[in-house]
Parts: C-alpha cells; structure tokens; sequence
C-alpha cells in the first residue's frame, strides 16, 4: 500500500488490500465490484499499475540485527542473527521471489521463521513462495481461517480463493506466541480485538524495543477498517492503547504502511480514533442519517493530519464509524 | 519426573540410568493409525506424528538416550523431526532437547518450561537447592502462555496448556482428528504420579486437571499418558478415583493436624499400595500429598 499513499486515492489499490484475487484483475473489472460499506471515491483518471514484481527498494537499518523493509505493499520486518531469519509479512505474490532473493542476500539464508500480521494480499500475497522455500509460517487463526476460505471474506465482489497449501500458516495461535531468537524476544501479540481485520497480530522487539503494528495502524492516515474481514472501528482503538500500553517512551514503530513512527505519532492515530468515535456518536444520537452525517464533517479537525493521503478519506471513515454505531 | 522431590533416588545417576526399568515398559514402538507413533522407552512417552508435512515429536526423554530416539524417529518418519513440543520441563520429557535441536527441531513449549530450563525461574528440590540450568541449545525456541495449534500432515494438532498441576508450565496434545490426546506427566498409568511441588506443581490442581480433562473426551479418545501403557477414558477414570481417594485420605490427617511422621506411620495410602513403584514408593507420595496438601 505505500504504492497507494504514494499515489493518492486509488479504487485498484483499496482492493488490492483485501482480495488476493485481485491483482490479477485488470482495474476495470475490479471497479464492477465496489465497496459496499464505504463511498466510493471518484476514480482516478490514469489507474497505477498493478503490484509488479520488484523486490522491495529502502532496507532501514534498526540496529540489533532489525531492519525495516519498503517497497510495495505491506512494510516488512526482519531479524537476522545466529539462529535464523525472521520475517513480519511478505507483501505481494507478484514479488514474491524478488524479495525471497534480496532477503537472502541481505541475511545470507533463507527465512526460517514467518509471520503475518493479517491475511490480505499486500501482507501474506508472498506466503507460498515464502513456505516452499521452508520458512515456517505463523499467525493467528483467523489469518488462516480466511486464507483457507473457511470463514468467508465479504468485503469485495470478488469471493477469496482458497490459498495454496503452501501459502497457509503452519502453526496458529489466539493470544500469541513468544521467539526467543538472536538475541531477542520476539513477542507476538494478537490484538485484543478485531480491527483492520480479526486475525491481527502486532509484533514487539522487546529488547531492541522495536514494534511492527501490522495495519492496525498505518503511519498518518485514517484505516482502513475491512469489515468484510471482520474489522470494526473499536478494535482499532483496542489496538493502539494495547500498543502503547506495551510498549515505551523511545519505542520505534514500523507501521503496516508509511514511514517509521514515534510513540506520539501513535498517541496522536489513538486521540483521533478517539475522537471521532465520539464526534459521530453525538451525531447518531442526534437521529442524524448518514448523509447528514457526513455532511456534517465531524472529523474535519483530524483531516489535515490523516486525511491527506492514502485511499480512506474523511467520509469514508465517517461512514465506517456511523454504520458500526447504528449496528 | 526429576532430580527433584524424589530425592529418595536422589542421585544424579538414578535420572539418567532406566530408574524404573522394572515397571516401565521396555523400548518399543506403537502404531495408533494416521501416521501417529508413540515411542516408549526409558522416560516419558513420546509421540511421533510423521506425514507428508514433516515429523512433529512431542518430548525427548533424558539426553543419553537422546541419539536412540532421534534415531527412532527418523526411522518413523523418513526425515528428521522439524517441530518439537515438550509437554514440561522434567529430564525425562525435555533432557534431549539439545540433541533434537542439532538435528533442526524448532522446539515449542510453554513459557515456564524455558524459564525453568534457562534458570530464570528456580526448580527446588527436595532438598531446597535449585536444579542447574539446561544449555542454550536445550531451551524452547517458541513459547507460549495459553497453546498453539499446528496444522500438518492433515491434522490440527493442538498444543494448551493446563492449570498448574505437575509443573507449572504442563501443555497436553491432542490430535483433533484422530482424537488422540498426550497427556504429559498428567497421566501416570497405573503408578503414583509426580506432583513436582518444587517446580509449581500442585496436588489440587493435579486432580483438578485430570478432571478437566475426563469430561472433555469421549470413550473414543486414545490416551498417551506421560508414562505407562497406551489408555481410555475408562483407565483415566480408574487413575482419577486413586487420586481423588489418595488426597482425601491424607487430607483427614492435615486437617486433624497430624505431623508428617504420624501420617506416614498411619499408611494412609495402604488400600492404593498396588499404585506404588520404584520412582514414588507409597512413602514418597504420601509425602508429597501432605505436603502439598498443607500449603
């Protein structure tokens, strides 16, 4: 998705977070199938280019053995050290061996250990390629739940395919998992509740107190809150004060999607989930519809911070908290 | 079981020789059907799910006979184990960890089992004194607080963990489709089992588990107890009945506040004589259900 903050509002790129089909779609056929929950935003005169098969461009050198990765799709982390590679997602099936080669140069051997942080396609899309060159793949259960097809995912016209075999993950866990690897604790933790969807997982370097949020939080910009994956305002909420209640004063945060963050950045993402929340409410109780909901702009003072950027706009976050308050 | 309480046999020698050589079952192999195994041999029971997806072992008995039972394994599976789950910390489940690690295991296990084997948590004795840490290579890689599910070799394999009861970090496993279930050390078959009070166990909770556990299988289930023969629910029920009636009989004698010496010498365990074996003479658990019992 930086392909998507980069490139402003973009309907391919909104579903590019959410089917793995979609990819192979050309843009017009994804746009026969809109969102149901959210507006949909005027389309962009020249599509972007579907997910391509370059590896990822920025290695960010955290220290302790940690990097941050970026390129297209999801933001990975990885460990490096005596006991094995350690990867957080893999971003998209059409890079997949791109990143699998320069994952290899730069760690000098191939992943052992794998872990997503939710199941759509710009996170897990590399998943098969990932677990036939042995890595083992973890995540929560409902990761793997919506990568089987086993619980349905409603979010796009186009129904999930079941994923490979290869592509599922091996080991499944509902609170979390602990790795105890070069030289660090490598703590995963389920989010308390269903947010971007309701297989999250966020994961905490705790001795280089460094912590991968997965797409509960992406760095300045309203979420994406994929209710056809289950996700619900609330649980981003949940999420953040969870993070921040693990986590310290100098942690640094690798976002699901945009550039390394701070504790107040994250503070800032919490107060405005927060706040809008309670800026619609009052607007529900008022027996508002949701026209003049969003009429009404009830988050025009978070806009110029997260509403600049990326394929959620005001209204559309407006929209996703009334119809998760009207339920 | 441990170095630890029984320090009857305390000797060092008694962990890594056969202890109970003469009431355990001698080195065999098991076939319960959907590629599971189940490998007995000098300590805890090991099981062995082999398949297409690669061999899952669940403990590793002590380390000497480590390189026999990886051996074991392979043969099993074709291929060398890649997950391992100890079910505790004990010798005699988790003592071949370094040798199962070498081989490539990725070794899982609840959190307190790394804590006791890295020494971050001491593991008394008997005698007071902690058991020396494991080395590195020895400690779980992967831990967790409530379990993981495994998904391989068409199976879920579902790894929780229990209430203290004979440690305080006990996992049992249960195959889900073939509705196979290692207990750990909550099931001895037949023999007075360990409550390793020095290790957070707890004589209670013990029984408590073991009930637990009763009303969530079905007279299908296949039970691997830590060690003893292949069991039904039927067995557990009979197991369950001894502790149950052990705990109330040298409870009558802690709440009538009679000394350790006195109980002893009242055998209030004497109807359950049958149960004893080397490794937990009747005198050893009597002992150890006081104990627990008075905390």
């Amino acid at each position: 998705m930086i392909r998507i903050i980069l490139s402003s509002v973009s309907l391919l790129a909104l579903t590019a977070c959410v089917t793995p089909t979609a990819a192979h779609m050309a843009p017009d056929l994804i746009a026969q199938h809109p969102p149901e929950a959210v507006p949909v935003p005027p389309r962009p005169p020249t599509p972007p280019p579907a997910p391509n098969s370059q590896a990822f461009a920025r290695t960010i050198d955290l220290g302790s053995g940690v990097q941050m990765l970026m390129g297209q799709g999801g933001n990975l982390g990885l460990s490096v050290g005596d006991d094995g590679v350690f990867l957080i997602d893999d971003q998209y099936v059409t890079n997949a061996e791109a990143n699998l080669a320069k994952i290899e140069q730069l760690a000098k051997g191939k992943p052992k250990y794998l872990i997503n942080t939710h199941w759509h396609f710009d996170h897990a899309g590399g998943n098969d390629v990932f677990g036939k060159a042995g890595a083992t793949i973890f995540a929560s259960d409902n990761v793997r739940k919506r990568l089987t097809g086993e619980t349905p995912s409603t979010s796009r016209g186009a129904p999930a395919v079941p994923a490979p075999k290869n592509a599922l993950p091996v080991v499944t866990f509902t609170t979390g998992v602990d790795f105890h690897l070069n030289g660090q604790t490598i703590r995963a933790i389920r989010a308390p509740l269903p947010a971007h969807t309701d297989g999250d997982t966020f994961i905490y370097f705790v001795e280089a107190d460094i912590l991968h949020t997965g797409d509960t939080y992406m760095k300045n910009l309203y979420p994406f809150v994929d209710t056809g994956s289950g996700g619900t305002q609330a649980g981003f909420i949940a999420a953040l004060t969870k993070i921040l209640e693990v986590t310290g004063p100098k942690t640094r945060y690798i976002p699901g999607h945009g550039e390394l963050a701070t504790r107040e950045d994250i503070e800032a993402a919490l107060a405005m989930h927060k706040g809008a929340r309670a800026a619609v409410e009052a607007l529900v109780k008022a027996g508002k519809t949701l026209e003049e909901t969003v009429a009404a702009k009830p988050l025009a003072q978070w806009t110029p911070r997260f509403g600049k950027g990326g394929f959620i706009n005001e209204d559309a976050y407006t929209t996703v908290i009334y119809q998760e308050l009207k339920k | 079981m441990r170095r630890l309480t029984t320090s009857l046999l305390a000797a060092v020698a008694a962990l890594a020789a056969p202890v109970a050589a003469a009431q355990l079952p001698s080195p065999k192999t098991t076939d319960l059907g959907s590629g599971i195994h189940v490998i007995f041999g000098q300590g805890g029971n090991i099981g062995v799910s082999t398949g297409a997806d690669g061999a899952f072992v669940i403990d590793d008995q002590y380390q000497q006979s480590a390189p026999a039972n990886l051996a074991k394994v392979e043969a099993l599976a074709g291929g060398k184990p890649k997950y391992l789950v100890n079910t505790h910390w004990h010798a005699d489940h988790a003592g071949g960890n370094a040798t199962f690690a070498k081989a490539g295991a990725m070794i899982f296990a609840h959190e307190n089992v790394r804590k006791r084997l890295t020494g971050a948590v001491a593991s008394l004795g008997l005698d007071g004194k902690p058991s020396p840490a494991a080395p590195a290579p020895a400690w779980p890689v992967i831990t967790f607080v409530d379990g993981v599910d495994f998904h391989l070799n068409d199976e879920t394999i579902r790894v929780f963990h229990v209430s203290a009861a004979h440690t305080d970090g006990d996992s049992m496993v249960w195959f889900v489709e073939p509705n196979i279930l290692h207990m750990g050390d909550l099931f001895f078959n037949g023999i007075f089992p360990v409550i390793d009070l020095g290790s957070g166990g707890s004589v209670r909770g013990y029984l408590t588990v073991m009930k637990e556990t009763y009303a969530k299988i079905d007279d299908k289930t296949v039970l691997i107890p830590g060690h003893g023969e292949i069991a039904t629910k039927a067995d557990l029920a009979k197991q369950i009945a001894m502790l149950e009636g052990a705990i109330a009989a040298v409870d009558k004698h802690v709440k009538r506040g009679d000394s350790l010496e006195k109980t002893l010498a009242a055998r209030p365990l004497k109807p359950w004589e049958k149960y004893a074996w080397t490794f937990i003479p009747e005198k050893s658990f009597t002992t150890t259900l006081y104990n627990g019992l008075k905390k």
